[in-house]
């Protein structure tokens, strides 16, 4: 029984009118956004490389670049705005990333800024989810409104078939439009020469379709739910917008606002005063030393200070720095408990994520350059005081970044995915109650 | 007539669910919006006279020439309309990000948000069944039973309808403009009352447009459920879709070098090129001096020729002019690479500016990108303003140029033993960096245009409309 309703009800969405330029919206836009996004890629990473063989380096100065991500081409997060370049040195760590030219932020048309990104992430986010909204809202309230639900439960129909079945065609409909976009953003980066997609790529790129299933998911539940407990279809549409409004655009900006104003942060001033204070058992030391090796003490002993006393400046202030990072990932946490219940967040944080594009992967690309900086680079330049002609000889170490593990970030995100698939049981749940107690005459 | 009409549309959106909904998320959002940005904006001028106070202490003890520069670098200062519009920056700032992450995170809440993207929305979703609801219903056919003209019903539904989105926007609005009032802080003066002025004109010229394209595509449809679905793909393209793709659009026609391209081509013709460049002159002028002073050509050791030139006033005559020459010929080869470089730059500049410009024009077909732009030019934190910023550095880093060569000349007078690069120098009658916010008739001015263009689009909704109603089947 449930299998006759399934077909019926996919049917009768393939056929509407809605579904039809909903899904042309959806396809024309997932192809403009990935052709655009995938060349903008392809020259990020030409400059990346550029800037990689032709950036001047030596072996003291050295520099880092932070190559573009490739499923950025799907969700932009914040790859080309956090930066790309960090110059090592060992009297500083950098605490930063700037633009390749050592520009404060990363060239880009002006006028772009102000208006979000287009792409996969926002396809799903803004378009899909309001496609969702308009292929079930009248489930149920239109079906009441032009009497047809009393004849369908006339016929002895279990209302739970009936609902099971509304629903899986709809989440069938709804999912397949999502699998469409979804190949043919994948199948125009493939086709573009500067996208190499590794396995694990591909396993991310699955789970990001995947997370988009989900908040799809909770979408149409949430319309299932309203298209039940409401009494005319007009009405479920008009609360069904208004809750989109709210969940989608509202919320999480107004959880950022609240969290942004009740979580302080150290001022500059506060932060110089702390560096100055957490060096300043060594201020002397340093000054001497300074003195002496300036005024003509080149001896290695001497030299060696200098540099060891140099470099735990370097260090300390790190420490500083760190401190305030710590800081701002706790108002950044604030701002996401205080929107944990927006679906769109949750999305979000998900699939950047799962693109490497988030604050975090920005994170642990500083905390690799530290740790290059502590070890590696350390060592390397030790070996200028202790054995010069070592120093001359060997090349300057690499530096590496290890890509995260698919599994790693299924872990972290785990939080996330739980709460949506909770979100869209409850409301499963909700709606299944609201139908079985509705009045169908 | 058409009083009764506009007057029974108010009513019947007064009562409705939608104006309830709508009227509450806007008397919540606005005024916690504008707290929000107030109290951020009371922290901007808080943070940046510290910064102040504090690059002139500096100043007072550590003022050599050499550090000079970056310490007193032009800073935009906070502005009183902060408390309303964040505005277009340049760019997510990389430093900005530092200091605070949240507003890269999300974008912020502010005036231009809530009607570029929440009232853009209740105007469609007050709109879209006017015309194919009226149908549904069948009061459409009674209304015109009654020899009502068209054109009054629908003048009656833009205009009612209008109003009532208004009203809440405006009362949540007074709401949030106490907190400007009661806070001692925020000095608003006339001029940004007027420009607020003129933003709203904008504000309900674009609710206008919304709510007209709503009538326009219900007038299409047959059925309100249709109605919606291209109601609000209109509005996925109009106010997200196309701001978004125009600058790539842009650098697809209008496309410009990568920086880093630029700046690798810099660094080949002020370096390896330079160095070539200069050698070859020097050895061409040092050829023409030998024959001048046949005795350079002896291969002397330094010190030894330091001690000829203290014996041999000719030698040394011979020798300085050496040192002019090689001086010359350096001088020459940094003239000429410096000259190709900076010629690079500009040609990246124009380009980018061409390309920024194009972007612009792009995007101003979308309603939502002129409205933005008009409100960021009326308060002083759009693109505008950024010109008039950069206009202003320049002519201050001229001062400051000539200041700097002035008093170093002076200083040299007084004393040539000194290295006054790297002393410290008074420099309390340094040329300080002072903004002046553009005056109100000229920001009016600049936000003429998109309005402009934002009106014409209005009237051509209108347009379309009316000819869409006039042949629209109402059985």
């Amino acid at each position: 029984m449930i299998g006759v309703i399934y077909k019926r009800e996919i049917l009768d969405h393939l056929k509407s009118a809605k579904f039809l330029i909903g899904f042309c919206l959806t396809l024309a836009i997932a192809v403009a956004a990935t052709v655009i996004n995938v060349q903008d890629y392809g020259r990020r990473l030409q400059d990346y490389r550029a800037a990689q063989r032709d950036l001047p380096a030596n072996k003291f100065d050295i520099q880092i670049f932070r190559p573009p991500e490739v499923l950025s081409v799907l969700v932009q997060g914040k790859d080309r705005t956090l930066g790309n370049k960090a110059s090592v040195n060992y009297m500083n760590i950098p605490d930063r990333l700037t633009g390749y030219m050592s520009e404060r932020s990363t060239p880009r048309p002006k006028s772009l800024s102000g208006f979000g990104s287009v792409d996969f992430a926002f396809l799903v986010r803004v378009v899909l989810s309001l496609l969702v909204i308009f292929l079930a809202y009248d489930a149920v309230a239109e079906e009441k409104q032009s009497g047809t639900l009393k004849l369908a439960l006339a016929n002895a129909l279990p209302r739970s078939s009936l609902l099971i079945g509304k629903a899986a065609a709809g989440l069938t409909v709804v999912l397949g439009s999502l699998l469409a976009a979804a190949a043919v953003a994948v199948l125009i980066m493939m086709v573009h020469p500067a996208v190499d997609l590794s396995g694990a790529d591909a396993a991310r790129i699955l789970s990001l379709v995947a997370a988009s299933a989900l908040y799809l998911t909770v979408f149409y539940m949430l319309s299932l739910l309203v298209s039940a407990a409401v009494k005319r279809p007009a009405t479920a549409l008009m609360v069904l917008l208004q809750l989109w409004i709210f969940l989608v655009v509202v919320y999480p900006n107004l959880g950022v606002s609240i969290a942004e104003n009740f979580y302080k942060l150290p001022t500059d001033r506060e932060m110089a005063e702390k560096k100055v204070a957490a060096f300043a058992p060594y201020g002397d030391e340093l000054k001497k030393v300074q003195a002496a090796y300036f005024g003509g003490d080149r001896s290695q002993p001497t030299g060696m200070r200098y540099f060891e006393l140099q470099s735990l400046r370097s260090r300390l202030w790190n420490d500083v720095d760190r401190e305030l990072s710590l800081r701002l990932s706790g108002q950044l946490e604030r701002a996401r408990w205080i929107s944990i219940l927006s679906p769109a967040a949750l999305f979000n944080r998900v699939v950047e994520r799962y693109a490497r594009t988030d604050i975090e992967e920005y994170d642990r690309f500083l905390a690799s350059v530290e740790r290059y900086w502590k070890t590696k680079y350390m060592d390397f330049q030790v070996l200028f005081y202790k054995d010069l002609p070592a120093y001359r000889k060997a090349a300057t170490p690499p530096f590496e970044h290890p890509a995260e593990g698919t599994s790693e970030a299924w872990a972290a995100t785990a939080p996330q995915i739980v709460v949506l698939a909770l979100l869209a049981l409850i409301f499963f749940a909700a709606a299944s109650t609201a139908f079985l107690r509705k009045d169908v005459r | 007539m058409l009083s009764a009409l506009i007057k029974k549309e108010i009513r019947a959106n007064l009562v409705s669910f939608r104006f309830v909904a709508v009227a509450a998320m806007v008397l919540i959002v606005v005024p916690v919006a504008i707290l929000v940005l107030a109290n951020d904006a009371v922290k901007k001028v808080d943070e940046f006279s510290m910064r102040r106070t504090e690059t002139e202490n500096y100043l007072k003890s550590y003022a050599h020439f050499n550090r000079l520069q970056n310490v007193v670098q032009p800073a935009q200062p906070p502005l009183p309309a902060y408390a309303l519009v964040r505005g277009i920056s340049s760019d997510v700032n990389i430093e900005e990000f530092d200091d605070d992450p949240l507003p890269v995170m999300f974008p912020l809440l502010d005036l231009t948000f809530v009607v570029a993207i929440l009232l853009s929305l209740a105007a469609l979703i007050f709109s879209y069944d006017a015309v194919c609801g009226e149908k549904e219903d069948g009061t459409l056919k009674l209304m015109l039973a009654n020899g009502l003209p068209r054109a009054k019903i629908l003048l009656g539904k833009v205009i009612g309808g209008t109003v009532t989105l208004l009203v809440p926007f405006v009362a949540s609005l007074i709401l949030g403009l106490f907190v400007i009032l009661l806070n001692p802080r925020l000095a608003w003066s006339g001029s940004d009352w007027a420009a607020l002025g003129v933003l709203l004109a904008g504000a309900a010229l674009y609710v206008f447009f919304f709510f007209v394209l709503g009538v326009f595509i219900s007038a299409r449809h047959q059925s309100s459920s249709a109605s919606i679905m291209t109601s609000l793909c209109a509005w996925v393209v109009f106010v997200l879709v196309l701001p978004n793709l125009s600058p790539y659009m842009a650098s697809l026609v209008a496309p410009a070098p990568s920086r880093i391209k630029v700046g690798r081509e810099v660094f080949r013709l002020t370096d390896l090129e330079r160095d070539d460049l200069g050698r070859k002159l020097q050895a061409d002028r040092l050829r023409e001096l030998v024959k001048k002073y046949p005795v350079l050509t002896e291969r002397v050791s330094d010190t030894e020729a330091k001690a000829r030139a203290d014996r041999d006033p000719a030698y040394k005559e011979a020798m300085q002019a050496r040192v002019r020459e090689v001086q010359a010929a350096w001088d020459e080869a940094n003239r000429i690479q410096n000259g190709k470089a900076n010629a690079l730059w500009d040609d990246l500049r124009l380009k980018e500016e061409a390309q920024t410009r194009l972007a612009k024009a792009i995007s101003m077909i979308s309603p939502a990108a002129d409205f933005t732009y008009a409100a960021t030019d009326l308060t002083s934190t759009g693109l505008m303003n950024q010109k008039h910023f950069d206009d202003l550095s320049t002519l201050w880093e001229q001062s400051y140029e000539d200041y700097v060569r002035a008093r170093t000349a002076a200083l040299q007078k007084q004393d040539s033993t000194v290295d006054w690069w790297n002393s410290p120098v008074d420099v309390s009658d340094m040329p300080r960096f002072q903004y002046r916010e553009e005056a109100v008739d000229a920001r009016i001015a600049g936000a003429l245009p998109p309005l402009g263009i934002l009106a014409a689009l209005a009237l051509l909704a209108f347009g379309a409309a009316y000819f869409s109603f006039v042949k629209y089947d109402v059985r």
